[in-house]
């Protein structure tokens, strides 16, 4: 009896030790920037220090102004429109799949996840050269338009999850009550599905607000997304890399990451199959 | 001998804002067939997975005299076949060794024992299947016959055949049948069907809203409701209701009046008002008019199938309504009919708690 | 007017079309001439001959497969075990299980400055060897192998985790009381009930972290920029370093075409072979 709980105890602490070891391991590094960007420069590149001896906000004043200014709001842009045009798409075509029977064919499905398997490495070079051609090189619609060959497939996926966990017998019920396809949308289908709505939109975010090649390869000035700017201060070889404001502007970057998750965390954790269709 | 022992067991989901269940006292002393009845949502999933040790519990559980709080689910002697079948994605055959596999016995007898209860469920043909792409129906048989296989002393099914197809339920109920006839155990079947119940049991828990409302065999439970619940819940049509006042030592129900049966005659002198349960099945019927008889109009007639019909009646000026259950081959709607209350069939309830009157 | 709804995958098929085979022909061509050249004429299979001669392109492929086989035997059995252990009510658990995931929302330039910030000279990585007697530095081709590697599980068990979390919380708890009740040991539960019921989130993670492996570049990129030497030049890295840094298109194109079919078939075999085996697998 005794005995039962301190077994219980000790795996109790042995737990919490855990999950302690977990945050840290996870936790440190995104600390260990956040604090690099408010070290001064001379602080930075003499010692490690793990809390910084003077408190210096230049480095994040700087993101409120130029290229930094225009970086994070082309990246929010870009993140905003594809997450209106992707979520959408990829609604209706999930639920063409999920309905329609020979659309749920197999090959087709799979050819989507091809789509999400394509390298991107292998497209940069006819992105850049369409785009050069028909004008969208250093346009947000252009990386718009690329980012959504990728978010296409995994949004759809995630869609079928969540479609199939609900009866096809309420759309017939739906339709013969004489609602038409928009209505049934609107009045049943879509306030059900507001988990998958959350979990879709943040999956896309996740890759837009994240994705970097083409970023960099595909803009030049006007459209750099936030991730390219950093890019281009990493790399500029020969000054030496500031690196306090690229700490800055990667701590900024995860700011979204950090409320998105906080609040959509309930929603992506509630449960979800994909691929359940193979 | 087998026994299972409830004291005081309350449970709630919510840290004790709500309770699910409230002050149960069971006692199942011998090896039995037992249900649980009441409409869905009252508890009696809750109260199954108490006794099997699978949901914290404020009270006591007894098995055998022994206190069960400390005990582990794997350690009790009970088996269990839930709602919707559980099966392991393995052949049936693995499936029904797999609660025994690691037993002290010889292989041989281990595989005899498979054979046996195959053979019991009739699913020697399919034991190389597997299992999981079955059809409700097998898979909820295989669940029953993994049950089955440790020789668990007490077996727990909680509404086995909810999730089957309609077609095949039955077939299924009989086999739990002849389950219930081969085994020695303490059977506690959970429904919300009181044809199951009466078909799968011996002793009926009715209960309502986390409560037991009445705990007795099946044959009290019927005749004699201790609740008015019960007396509505079970049977169909259910118990007809009357409210009545005590006027000059009879019952009087406005346009017609009755007299007190004797058992009643002591409660009825300190209340004035009461409520009067009678089964529909025990009316007596006349054509004609007679002394004891009152006048009804039978309003509505709906055929139950086999010649039995449900009469739906009302009182001469309308104050009462009645059901009655027989074949009444005679009567027509639209019809007078003399209806006469045999009085050793009359309960008497009380007004506010609607218990009925000892 | 329901059996017209196949009409709503339309937009996506327009979208993927314009961005998928119009590139992809664009690509094929590229792969036949040499293009960006005065003269772009048609070479026939040439350029597929060069890169199956290349022996940069066999190193950078094999350098991929044995990271993509790293990582997968790190990332999907840790991220099981995280969603396996952090999960159930309570404040802690919660808070943990928000910081797992929220690495898969960090941008990859970001990761790869915050690694780099870790173990730069002096930084806390080489600080902590040292602290335990050796040495760190990024400057040879093993250490910086491997700190790819940990930086690639740093930020991509996140992925695994959620994916495989979402996917626990769908198995019946009847399942496991059933389990128990027959008594079951931990082994057999896993093996007959847990994983059977995040079977396809299993697979699924599988396919994208086997996709994503074979696509990373930018954490390359930032982190040692495909060196020392050519030691951690992955895949994708070497493409556009020849596609667009060394402008031989003909060459990348065709090597693009190549990687493509091979990570398509890799991801069909995978599917076939979890999908339709031996069945016991699946529920
Ligand atoms: N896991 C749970 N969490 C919270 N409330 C529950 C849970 N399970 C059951 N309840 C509540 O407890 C009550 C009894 O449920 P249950 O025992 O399942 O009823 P029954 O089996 O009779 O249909 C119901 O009101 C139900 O909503
Ligand atoms: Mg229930």
């Amino acid at each position: 009896m005794s005995r039962k709980e301190t077994k219980k105890l000790a795996g109790k602490v042995i737990k919490v030790i855990f999950y302690l070891a977990v945050l840290f391991i996870f936790l440190f590094p995104i600390y260990f920037m956040a604090i690099t960007a408010v070290k001064t420069r001379s602080e930075i590149e003499t010692e490690t220090t793990f809390f910084p001896h003077k408190l210096n906000l230049k480095n994040f004043v700087e993101m409120t102004k130029g290229p930094w200014k225009r970086a994070i709001i082309n990246s929010l842009v870009v993140c905003i429109t594809s997450v209106a045009l992707c979520v959408p798409v990829s609604f209706l075509a999930a639920y063409a799949f999920s309905r329609s029977p020979f659309m749920g064919d197999i090959h087709l499905y799979f050819w989507l996840i091809t789509n999400r398997m394509a390298p991107a490495a292998c497209f940069i070079l006819p992105f850049w050269a369409i785009y050069t051609n028909i004008g969208l090189f250093d346009t947000k619609l252009g990386l718009l338009f690329t980012y959504t060959l990728f978010n296409l497939p995994l949004a759809i996926w995630i869609w079928m999850s969540f479609m199939e966990a609900v009866p096809k017998e309420i759309d017939d019920a739906a339709f013969l009550d004489g609602f038409n396809v928009w209505r049934f949308f609107g009045r049943v289908f879509i306030p059900v599905m507001k988990p998958g709505i959350i979990t879709v939109a943040v999956f896309i975010w996740m890759f837009s607000w994240t994705e970097m090649m083409f970023a960099v390869n595909l803009t030049a000035v006007a459209a750099k997304t936030l991730p390219a700017q950093l890019t281009v201060t990493v790399m500029r070889l020969g000054y030496g890399v500031d690196w306090g404001m690229a700490a800055a502007g990667g701590t900024i970057s995860i700011i979204p990451g950090i409320i998105l998750v906080i609040f959509t965390k309930q929603y992506l954790t509630r449960g979800f199959v994909p691929l359940r269709r193979l | 001998m087998s026994s299972i022992e409830l004291k005081n067991v309350s449970c709630s989901y919510d840290g004790g804002k709500t309770y699910a269940l409230k002050n149960i006292d069971m006692s199942m002393d011998k090896e039995g067939r037992y249900s649980l009845l009441g409409p869905s949502g009252c508890g009696k999933t809750t109260l199954l997975k108490i006794i099997a040790g699978i949901l914290e519990y404020e009270g006591e559980v007894f098995f055998n005299g022994e206190n069960m709080r400390d005990v582990p689910i794997e350690e009790r002697d009970i088996a269990m076949v839930f709602q919707s079948p559980v099966v392991y994605p393995m052949t049936v055959y693995d499936n029904l060794i797999f609660p025994i596999r690691r037993k002290n016995s010889s292989m041989k007898e281990k595989e005899k024992k498979v054979q046996e209860i195959a053979d019991l469920l009739g699913l020697g043909s399919i034991l190389k299947a597997q299992a999981h792409k079955l059809g409700p129906a097998e898979m909820q048989t295989v669940a029953l016959g993994r049950s089955l296989i440790k020789d668990a002393k007490i077996l727990l099914l909680d509404e086995p055949l909810t999730s089957i197809e309609a077609e095949k339920r039955l077939i299924l109920r009989t086999k739990i049948k002849r389950i219930q006839e081969e085994e020695q155990k303490i059977f506690i079947y959970v429904t919300h069907d009181q044809t199951e119940a009466l078909t799968l049991s011996d002793k009926i828990a009715v209960m309502d809203d986390g409560r037991i409302v009445q705990f007795d065999t099946k044959e009290r439970i019927y005749d004699r409701p201790a609740h008015l619940f019960v007396g509505y819940f079970m049977g169909s049509p259910g118990m007809n209701i009357l409210e009545g006042k005590v006027k000059a030592g009879r019952m009087h129900f406005r346009d017609f009046e009755l007299p007190i049966p004797p058992e009643y005659k002591e409660y009825l002198a300190k209340h004035g008002e009461f409520k009067l349960g009678m089964r529909p099945e025990n009316f007596i019927f006349s054509k004609t008019e007679k002394k004891d008889f009152f006048l009804f109009n039978c309003i509505d007639i709906q055929e139950k199938g086999e010649g039995v019909r449900v009469l739906y009646l009302k009182s001469k000026d309308g104050y009462n309504e009645l059901k009655a259950v027989g074949t009444f081959a005679d009567i027509k709607a639209g019809e007078k009919v003399w209806v006469h209350f045999p009085i050793e069939e009359l309960r008497v309830y009380d007004k506010k708690s609607e218990q009925i009157v000892a | 007017m329901s059996d017209k709804r196949y009409l709503l995958i339309f937009p996506a098929i327009i979208l993927l079309i314009f961005n998928s085979f119009f590139p992809i022909f664009v690509v094929i061509n590229y792969s036949f001439t040499k293009p960006f050249s005065s003269d772009p004429e048609f070479v026939g299979v040439e350029n597929y001959i060069d890169v199956l001669h290349s022996q940069e392109w066999w190193d950078a492929f094999k350098r991929n497969a044995i990271f993509t086989g790293i990582i997968l035997a790190i990332e999907i059995p840790i991220g099981l075990l995280f969603a396996l252990l952090i999960r159930g009510k309570g404040k802690l658990i919660g808070i943990v299980s928000t910081v797992v995931i929220l690495p898969s929302l960090i941008p990859f330039v970001s990761v790869g400055i915050l690694w780099r910030l870790l173990t730069r000279t002096g930084g806390p990585v080489p600080l902590l060897f040292n602290f335990f007697g050796m040495h760190y530095t990024l400057m040879t081709p093993q250490s910086a192998f491997w700190t790819l590697v940990v930086m690639d599980a740093w930020h991509w068990i996140s992925l695994v985790f959620l994916l495989l979390s979402a996917s626990l919380v769908t198995i019946p708890d009847v399942y496991y009381t059933a389990a128990k009740i027959d008594g079951s040991t931990k082994w057999q539960t896993f093996r007959y009930i847990t994983l059977p019921g995040i079977k396809y989130s299993l697979i699924m993670v599988l396919l994208l972290r086997i996709i994503d492996s074979f696509k990373l570049y930018d954490e390359n990129f930032i982190l040692t920029g495909g060196g020392p030497g050519r030691s951690t030049e992955l895949l994708s890295f070497f493409l556009i370093k020849k596609g667009i840094r060394e402008w031989v298109g003909g060459f990348s194109a065709a090597a693009s075409i190549i990687y493509l079919f091979t990570v398509i078939l890799l991801c069909y075999l995978i599917i076939s072979i979890l999908t339709k085996g031996k069945g016991m697998l699946e529920r």
